[in-house]
């Protein structure tokens, strides 16, 4: 469905429907998952749902000359923000017991009951776990909503509150480096 | 609209490059390789018929959840105000909430506070 009947299901729902509302759940689901995934490292599934219970709550505020998608993942990229400030917290606290920021291929924990799939996908996930948990944060947020969500230079712009000059310069750099990490640990030729 | 001949000239010289460079082909090849990871990948997160119950479920009990929280919260104001405003002493409080025991420990921290005292 065309990208315009989101926002139009975005004004029913903030009027009141409910329909509209699971209908946008729908939609988007699987792209918020996956991306609270890549970034949080697990938990992505509680993470989703607080996503879109907090754009349920804020739907009043959704202009309509704003796209949905760039809407919903600027909720969903400060969530995954939060989350990670309070790990960094509890870390501290805890003298570094609970550390897991998801910065490093190795703290990452490859679910195969959440997408219960197995095999040549499984190993495919590990591998894209690898590359894309090499990569800073920022870098890898960045990328998401690139190759992953397919988004324009202006709707990363507009959901990360940066230049598009900005989002040019971070896309090349993530690219390169996930070229070479996809190079070294694939192994082929 | 005619086509920017130094682009021309510019991708001419990329592409003759690409063809005789090995290292830059398999970084191409590499590429794409991950664009189709991510596009195979993402149709795999397909979220499970308990979550999206869950969800709906957190949906439809949020409005009454922040009523029950709100009027929780004047109730225990207004108790509040109610218990400041009644001024009790603490032989009352002892009798109210504490019952003897606690009447009986009032009564020793009196005795031993007006011997040391």
């Amino acid at each position: 469905m065309s990208t315009s009947a989101d926002e139009e299901l975005a004004q029913r729902a903030a009027e009141g429907s409910e329909e509209a509302f699971n209908l946008l759940v729908e939609r988007f689901q699987s792209r918020v998952i996956a991306h609270c995934y890549y970034m949080l490292s697990g938990e992505s599934e509680d993470a989703a749902q607080e996503v879109f219970l907090k754009a349920y709550r804020g739907l009043r505020s959704f202009r309509v000359d704003a796209t949905f998608s760039t809407w919903l993942f600027r909720i969903c990229s400060n969530h995954c923000k939060d989350v990670l400030r309070k790990r960094r917290v509890r870390s501290f606290l805890t003298f570094g017991l609970h550390y897991n920021e998801g910065e490093s291929g190795n703290a990452w924990e490859v679910s195969k009951a959440l997408t219960g799939t197995s095999g040549e996908t499984y190993e495919q996930r590990e591998l894209l776990i690898r590359v894309l948990g090499s990569l800073p944060k920022d870098d890898r947020e960045i990328l998401l909503l690139k190759e992953y969500h397919g988004m324009s230079y202006q709707e990363i712009a507009d959901t990360l509150g940066i230049s598009v000059d900005a989002v040019k310069g971070r896309i090349k750099r993530a690219r390169v480096k996930s070229i070479e990490n996809y190079g070294k640990l694939s192994g082929e030729p | 609209m005619k086509s920017c001949p130094s682009l021309d000239e510019l991708l001419e010289g990329c592409l003759e490059h690409l063809n005789s460079c090995d290292e830059c082909q398999k970084k191409v090849r590499d590429w794409k390789k991950l664009q189709d990871c991510f596009q195979q990948d993402l149709q795999s997160f397909t979220p499970s018929a308990a979550w999206r119950v869950k969800l709906r479920e957190r949906l439809s009990y949020r409005d009454s959840d922040r009523t029950s929280i709100w009027i929780q919260g004047v109730a225990l104001a207004c108790s509040m105000l109610l218990f400041i405003w009644s001024q009790p002493s603490m032989e009352m409080i002892a009798q109210s909430y504490g019952g003897p025991e606690l009447e009986q420990i009032f009564l020793l921290e009196e005795y031993f506070l007006g011997e040391v005292l």
